[in-house]
């Protein structure tokens, strides 16, 4: 169930409806945490038994290891609550990875095993919700929190339905007290205009752009390098627009709610640095990792050959996380080069603030880390190693063949393609400097507001795509 | 602030619900590479018809290929050219049925691809395109389309024409791809390809040696191209007979293709698909073979024959037809 469709327009208002008759604040808690049930159901009944695992299990773990004053016990208990998130995170998503690469190891050395593969369906939103339960563990570990008062408020916390799916990754000690106060409806101007952003975002952006990039990846061979550049930009621009805007819509419909979730981007492509990018890029997942992986592996102290250890295993575990497949290692991998050189060059650099504060090093510094980013893009995006390497080879040796004729022109969109990207860009570069259209939105007069939202209703369905595209973060 | 919310959202139905109702209107006059079969319907009708000797319909292969201002002075009779850019047999099918009664001959250009292979769905943005044009889909064109197994054509069609209508949508989109299109290929004279129911001829740029090669390459080559679908027969058959029981006659025009293709066909593939031709017993139609009438140099590039290409064509067309 997508927040762009019938049936969850329809939960929606029947949640809508539901606070109108169920007063009381557990009442309305129980409604949510059977909306969040049936939301998550809707894509498979089943996988719903394993929310109620992991919520079961973390529960009553982080009972008892809040309870025990024993530190030995604590940890006997957290390990175990690790265990037992990462086991069922492991079998979904990576024992299919891990036996195929065992496998073809193994032949390499000239072993002929066979083997059947596990047709295992991966649960959609486990890496998600796994995180945000191993947070819980680790801060009620840490005593940053004490564990939540009921059993329904955990659930409500694990299984809330506008982040489980696809984030943000909420921690236990920003969620966890919001449950105190009655939920209630808080439809502002604020929260409609900001789920009509990521609506447009996701559906209006992204998903007109994927079927150019979609064309263009499946056979990067056939094109020249004009090509692949204009491909991987559209990329970079598809999911941005298509992950940004599922959270945007994912925070406006928790604020109708009464709740408040994380921003998770914040114009990540104006970035400077690589710092600067993981600071603005997935926020929820990135300082996850930052506070339970690399600060524990040791952060920022020790020796410099210990802070890069600690940066790559950060880095190659997070590409781990988005899939289980090699070339989202290879893409944490190289992000955490990118992070280390940063890091060097940074503190050996004999460059002043005044020189690092110009236009010219910030244009410059900008465009690297961009370009930089965009060569990850497409290890992101194309699993194949041979057509990687193939379209690598291409974006970075540019063959300076400008010719678009292969295109066959209109028959690709590709005008229509960049019209999307055009107005993507504009209304990016606007939001940036304060004058979006969202906060433009916001000043206006109500006659002006609804004539605002009159026009994104026509341009809704003008401009809504024939095809769905699957929600790529999706597959995460 | 609650009463602003509530009007914005009212505001926002409002906005969509005009745009669902204003949809229909919009699409079918918006400027899109497929407004030739808009073209094509408008002069489809029984009067439009009357006095019609020959219709041709086929790909952009005719739309290049057959001169009918050249057809009619050797013919001293009418036609027309009803071929339209990548038209697939389904949409050749609902040009004819269309027609209607017609007492003239029907000429449907083919190609190998079409011929050889299981089957070829229409897109479903052409599809609809047709709906939206208002293209009929007689029961007999609706068995013809089923034998060819076009699920996409034949969906679209099943579905209430209000969302059809909706469907439509993406010819707004088109519309921006065609015009930036017209911008920067002044070589295709896009109002007499979309119009011009005589010689649309949109293609008039000869291509480069090299790009010839790499278009043959990319479309010929790797399909196993030999035999001929025997569900393309039946249908075509099927086509035929109906044509018949309305008065005029088919005939099949294999289409002519580049000399260079024959480097890309084995010669026990172009042997086979030879035999295959040869083979053929049809009840309901006849044939004409132009596969190897054109030289290289009667074709602009790997598909399109020229003007000199085109008038050669039309003249054995003619010749045959007689």
């Amino acid at each position: 169930m997508l927040f762009h469709t019938i049936p969850f327009l329809v939960l929606f208002i029947c949640i809508v409806v539901g606070f109108a008759f169920f007063k009381q604040s557990n009442g309305r808690k129980n409604l949510l945490l059977l909306a969040s049930y049936i939301f998550y159901g809707w894509w498979s009944p089943a996988f719903v038994l394993l929310i109620i695992y992991s919520t079961i299990v973390d529960y009553f773990i982080g009972r008892k290891i809040f309870n025990s004053s024993d530190a030995r016990v604590r940890k006997k208990w957290l390990v175990i609550s690790l265990c037992a998130n990462l086991l069922v995170l492991g079998f979904f998503k990576y024992a299919n990875f891990f036996r195929d690469s065992a496998v073809w190891l193994a032949n390499q050395f000239g072993t002929e095993w066979s083997y059947s593969h596990l047709n295992i369906i991966l649960p959609v939103g486990i890496s998600f919700y796994t995180f945000q339960t191993i947070s819980y563990s680790v801060d009620i570990y840490r005593r940053e929190i004490s564990p939540a008062k009921s059993f329904r408020d955990f659930a409500l916390f694990v299984g809330f339905f506008p982040q489980l799916i696809a984030g943000p990754i909420v921690r236990a000690k920003d969620f966890i007290p919001q449950l105190c106060h009655r939920p209630s409806l808080n439809f502002t101007q604020t929260n409609v205009v900001l789920f009509l952003r990521g609506l447009a975002k996701k559906v209006l952006i992204a998903e007109n752009i994927a079927p150019f990039v979609d064309r263009v990846f499946e056979n990067p061979e056939a094109w020249p390098s004009v090509v692949i550049w204009i491909a991987v930009v559209c990329f970079a621009v598809q999911i941005y627009c298509d992950f940004s805007g599922y959270s945007e819509m994912a925070i406006a419909i928790a604020a109708m709610l009464g709740y408040t979730l994380c921003r998770n981007f914040d114009r990540p492509y104006f970035s400077m640095d690589p710092s600067e990018f993981w600071r603005k890029w997935h926020i929820s997942l990135s300082s996850w990792l930052r506070d339970y992986l690399y600060i524990p592996l040791g952060g920022n102290r020790g020796s410099n050959l210990f802070i890069v250890r600690n940066l790559c295993i950060t880095m190659l575990l997070g590409g781990l996380w988005h899939g289980a497949s090699w070339n989202f290692i290879l893409w944490g991998a190289i992000h955490g080069v990118i992070l280390t050189v940063h890091r060097y060059y940074s503190k050996f650099t004999p460059l002043s603030d005044r020189l690092r504060n110009t236009w010219i090093y910030k244009g410059m510094a900008m465009i690297l880390m961009q370009y930089c980013v965009l060569v990850t893009w497409i290890t992101f995006r194309i699993e194949s190693f041979p057509s990687m390497w193939v379209a690598l080879k291409k974006f970075v040796l540019f063959d300076f063949n400008l010719s678009l004729g292969g295109l066959g022109l209109g028959s690709m969109q590709i005008f229509s393609t960049f019209s999307f990207l055009g107005v993507f860009a504009l209304l990016h570069v606007l939001g940036r400097l304060g004058v979006g259209v969202d906060s433009l939105m916001l000043k206006q007069k109500r006659i002006g507001f609804c004539l605002c939202m009159f026009f994104i209703g026509v341009v809704s369905v003008f401009f809504w795509p024939s095809e769905e595209t699957p929600f790529i973060y999706f597959q995460f | 602030m609650k009463k602003s919310v509530t009007l914005g959202v009212v505001f926002l139905v409002l906005g969509v619900v005009s745009a669902i109702l204003v949809l229909p209107m919009i699409t079918s006059n918006v400027p899109h590479e497929l407004r030739r079969s808009k073209s094509i319907r408008t002069h489809t009708d029984q009067q439009e018809m009357n006095g019609v000797d020959y219709l041709f319909v086929g790909n952009s292969v005719i739309m290049n290929g057959i001169d009918c201002r050249h057809f009619d002075e050797i013919s001293s009779t009418v036609s027309y050219n009803l071929s339209s850019t990548g038209q697939t047999l389904s949409e050749s099918i609902m040009v004819v049925d269309s027609v209607g009664e017609f007492s003239g001959t029907i000429v449907l250009g083919i190609t190998r691809a079409f011929l050889c292979s299981s089957s070829i769905l229409t897109p479903e943005t052409k599809s609809s395109a047709y709906a939206v044009y208002d293209y009929e889909m007689s029961d007999d064109c609706r068995e013809i389309l089923t034998k060819l197994s076009d699920t996409t054509f034949l969906s679209v069609y099943d579905k209430p024409s209000w969302r059809r209508d909706l469907d439509s949508r993406w010819m707004l989109r088109g519309a921006i791809d065609i015009k930036m299109r017209q911008t920067l290929r002044r070589d295709i004279d896009f109002s007499k390809a979309i119009n011009d129911l005589k010689f649309p001829s949109p293609y008039s740029k000869k291509a480069k040696a090299s790009l010839v090669e790499r278009e043959i390459e990319s479309v010929f080559g790797n399909n196993g191209l030999s035999a001929i679908h025997p569900n393309k027969i039946e249908a075509i058959e099927m086509l035929g007979k109906m044509v018949k029981s309305r008065g005029g006659k088919l005939v099949l025009l294999l289409q002519p293709e580049h000399p260079w293709t024959e480097k890309i066909y084995s010669a026990v593939e172009e042997e086979q698909f030879q035999n295959s031709v040869q083979s053929l017993t049809p009840q309901n139609f006849t044939i004409i073979d132009t596969t190897r009438l054109l030289a290289e140099d009667q074709f602009y590039d790997a598909l399109h024959p020229s003007a000199e290409g085109a008038k050669l064509l039309t003249e054995r067309i003619y010749r045959q037809l007689r």
